[in-house]
């Protein structure tokens, strides 16, 4: 049988799993996994859906309960350290040391992958070149802003330069601009042949990066695809989100709505109200009426084409925000 | 070897920027070390009377005289002298703490001394026996029996010379029994020449002293700059050994873990960068205690060899602390603790010779007790060849306390 990167599989899984003692639910429940050699594939799931213990398997962080995995063709059970060092890995902390400078945290860090002398110092050029930040070199991380911080959080990551990277929520709370500019080195680099295995509660991120996504809930994937193959299994269908004058949504508004015809999915949030219907612009009047002799008053509509977010509450009838 | 050294590296940086760590390792046992001094008001002595064995094997005029000095009512706050029978116990009770020091009186001690026939180059030996865990009060016992001895050679001189002044008057008849002219004019002559008719054998104070001989006084200074060091030290070590938790907790423990660093690596690292964190404190202390202060360590080898294996078993007492909680925040009430009641019981903030017996033997091995009794032996003149007492323990307190470490961590960091 020929071995994952024979088949062109940096990443394979075979039924994955991962239950936590004391626990009934499993975190990650029988992943089958697959990432090709130079794709960018993106898990999509809201928090606690078991993205960051598949990533923590991956890079031997956790011992998987039951299954089996490789990476770059390496069993994470029996060849962890050839893992390792296939793998440049940026975790959701930014695990970084903030009273050194960012040129002393990657010098430390390219140390621990065994880099040395002039190539180490090479390399932290480099790096820092990828995500732009070579005249801030000898500040402390302290002084950097979170953005910053996440980007030297890559660097580190890329030290080594490694096939494949795992990026465990890279653009956690930062700023737009440091976002963008995240998004275009991840695309950088997967331009240059790396790997990424993205995690994200964003679907616009995953959106716009992605070859491929597998949309996981519970610890298990209820898609995977590309972007197109996972909007097709919405159908021609609308996302409408009714925005209401109080933050509660009363179960009767919810109850009335799902009642129309050509309402597939309601999902109320915090004075929105998400629903997935077949036609939007026909199915409004009637929604606007319903809220109208419920006395509730709508402030905004907004109707949007298929994506992830529709795919998400089309599959679980929830949103990715809950 | 690469990765260790550059963790150890990267830890000893991080300490270095971290101003208020830096304030409480270096600063806060220097001044604590002078405020406690000056609180004492007074840098020799004893807050309580010494206990001091004496053994009579003599039971005459002069030992009686050497007895009656001990049992000055003047130096009742000062010493509490205890006669035991026999030399044997005299040593045994010196040897379990006791007592600070042992006068042995030799027998015929009296008759010897004021024998007309002694011969010239015979001395009179007069025994002292010290508990080297309490070198303050020994080195006041010592002074004592000194004083004592001076006076009994001052007066054998004067009556030596009184004795041939009035043989050559013709108030002595020479050819009386146990009178030799010529044998009491040659010891004349030769105890003007300064020589000691008493000779003190100081059993504990042995000949590897420093080179330039002088006279060592043990002080309070000298005794909480170490004391103090060692406190101090115990605490930058369980915060150092933390260091581990407080990683894992920012997540950069994990990054470490997918790393291809091998756990021994990076506990290796952590160790040792504890080590020598605790090695940097120490050589400040001692550094600045010596120059600022002029407290007086020891020989300097000994004083390195010495502090290399204290902080190596209270870098290792942290390390344990840090491998058997679960929380950064436990390690630090957990070593917070430990540290005071260790500080309380080692004798970090009282010397601990007038602790009763189950607490002296309840904190015989901790680490803190030996660093501080070897820094004292170390400070009295004491070489290393007089150190095993203290270092065989202190190794096996390290070694010990590494492997506890290194299991904790193992169940703990998985």
């Amino acid at each position: 049988m020929p071995s994952s990167t024979d088949r062109g599989f940096m990443v394979e899984t075979h039924k994955l799993v991962k239950r936590y003692p004391n626990t009934e639910e499993a975190a990650v429940n029988g992943i089958d996994l697959n990432i090709r050699r130079g794709e960018i594939f993106s898990l999509l799931g809201p928090n606690g859906a078991g993205k960051t213990t598949i990533i923590s398997m991956l890079c031997g962080l956790l011992k998987p309960t039951s299954g089996e995995a490789f990476v770059n063709g390496y069993s994470i059970d029996q060849e962890l350290l050839d893992v390792k060092r296939s793998l440049g890995f940026v975790p959701q902390d930014i695990a970084l040391y903030p009273t050194l400078t960012a040129h002393e945290n990657l010098r430390f860090w390219g140390q621990m992958y065994g880099l040395g002398g002039g190539h180490l110092k090479e390399r932290i050029y480099a790096v820092l070149e990828i995500v732009g930040l070579q005249d801030r070199a000898n500040d402390r991380i302290e002084s950097y802003s979170g953005g910053m911080k996440r980007r030297i959080n890559i660097a580190v990551g890329l030290l080594h330069e490694p096939g494949l990277i795992f990026m465990d929520e890279p653009t956690v709370g930062i700023d737009p601009q440091s976002r963008r500019s995240i998004l275009d080195t991840v695309m950088k680099l997967n331009q240059q042949g790396m790997t990424v295995l993205y995690t994200t509660h964003y679907m616009e991120e995953a959106q716009e990066i992605s070859d491929r996504i597998g949309i996981i809930d519970h610890g298990a994937f209820i898609a995977i695809g590309t972007l197109a193959e996972l909007t097709q299994l919405v159908g021609e269908h609308d996302i409408i989100t009714l925005a209401l004058s109080s933050h509660h949504s009363p179960p009767a508004l919810q109850q009335a709505l799902e009642r129309i015809d050509g309402v597939l999915a309601v999902n109320p949030e915090n004075g929105f109200i998400r629903l997935l219907a077949e036609d939007g612009n026909a199915s409004l009047p009637a929604m606007v009426a319903a809220a109208n002799h419920l006395g509730i008053k709508i402030t905004d509509v907004a109707i949007k084409e298929p994506n992830l977010e529709a795919v998400f509450l089309h599959l679980t009838g929830r949103s990715l925000r809950d | 070897m690469k990765k260790i050294l550059a963790i150890t590296w990267k830890d000893l940086l991080e300490l270095v920027r971290d101003t208020t760590a830096l304030l409480l390792m270096l600063a806060a046992p220097l001044a604590l070390t002078l405020a406690i001094t000056f609180a004492f008001g007074a840098e020799n002595g004893s807050p309580q009377a010494i206990p001091v064995i004496i053994v009579d094997l003599d039971d005459d005029e002069l030992s009686h005289a050497l007895i009656d000095v001990f049992k000055d009512e003047e130096l009742a706050d000062l010493l509490d002298p205890i006669l035991v029978g026999d030399e044997e116990t005299a040593r045994q009770r010196v040897d379990d703490d006791d007592a600070a020091a042992a006068v042995i009186i030799p027998a015929a001690f009296t008759t010897q001394t004021f024998s007309p026939f002694l011969d010239s180059a015979t001395r009179v030996p007069l025994t002292i026996y010290e508990n080297p865990a309490r070198s303050v009060s020994a080195g006041v016992v010592r002074s004592v029996v000194r004083q004592f001895t001076e006076r009994v050679n001052t007066a054998h001189l004067a009556a030596s010379v009184t004795i041939g002044q009035m043989l050559i008057s013709s108030y002595l008849d020479p050819s009386s029994p146990g009178i030799d002219p010529e044998a009491i004019g040659q010891r004349s002559a030769e105890y003007a020449a300064h020589t000691d008719l008493i000779t003190l054998l100081n059993e504990t104070y042995q000949p590897n002293q420093p080179a330039d001989e002088e006279e060592i006084e043990f002080t309070w200074m000298q005794y909480y700059a170490a004391s103090m060091a060692i406190l101090f030290l115990m605490f930058s070590m369980s915060s150092a050994a933390n260091s581990i938790l407080r990683e894992r907790d920012a997540g950069t423990y994990g990054r470490l873990k997918v790393s291809p660093a091998y756990r021994r690596e990076i506990l290796g690292g952590k160790m040792l960068s504890t080590f020598m964190r605790g090695l940097l404190q120490m050589s400040v202390l001692i550094v600045s205690t010596r120059l600022l202060l002029d407290v007086h360590w020891g020989s300097t080898v000994d004083v390195i060899l010495h502090t290399g294996l204290t902080v190596a078993s209270l870098a290792a007492l942290g390390l344990v602390i840090a491998a058997i909680v679960k929380t950064s925040e436990q390690a630090s009430i957990a070593g917070t603790a430990i540290v005071l009641v260790l500080g309380v019981i080692s004798g970090n903030y009282f010397p601990r010779t007038n602790f009763p017996d189950w607490l002296k033997a309840a904190s015989a091995f901790s680490p803190s007790t030996l660093g501080i009794e070897g820094y004292q032996r170390l400070a009295s003149g004491y070489r290393y060849i007089n150190l095993p007492a203290i270092w065989v323990p202190l190794l096996t307190t390290a070694i010990l306390l590494i492997v506890m470490a290194l299991l904790g961590f193992r169940r703990n960091l998985k």
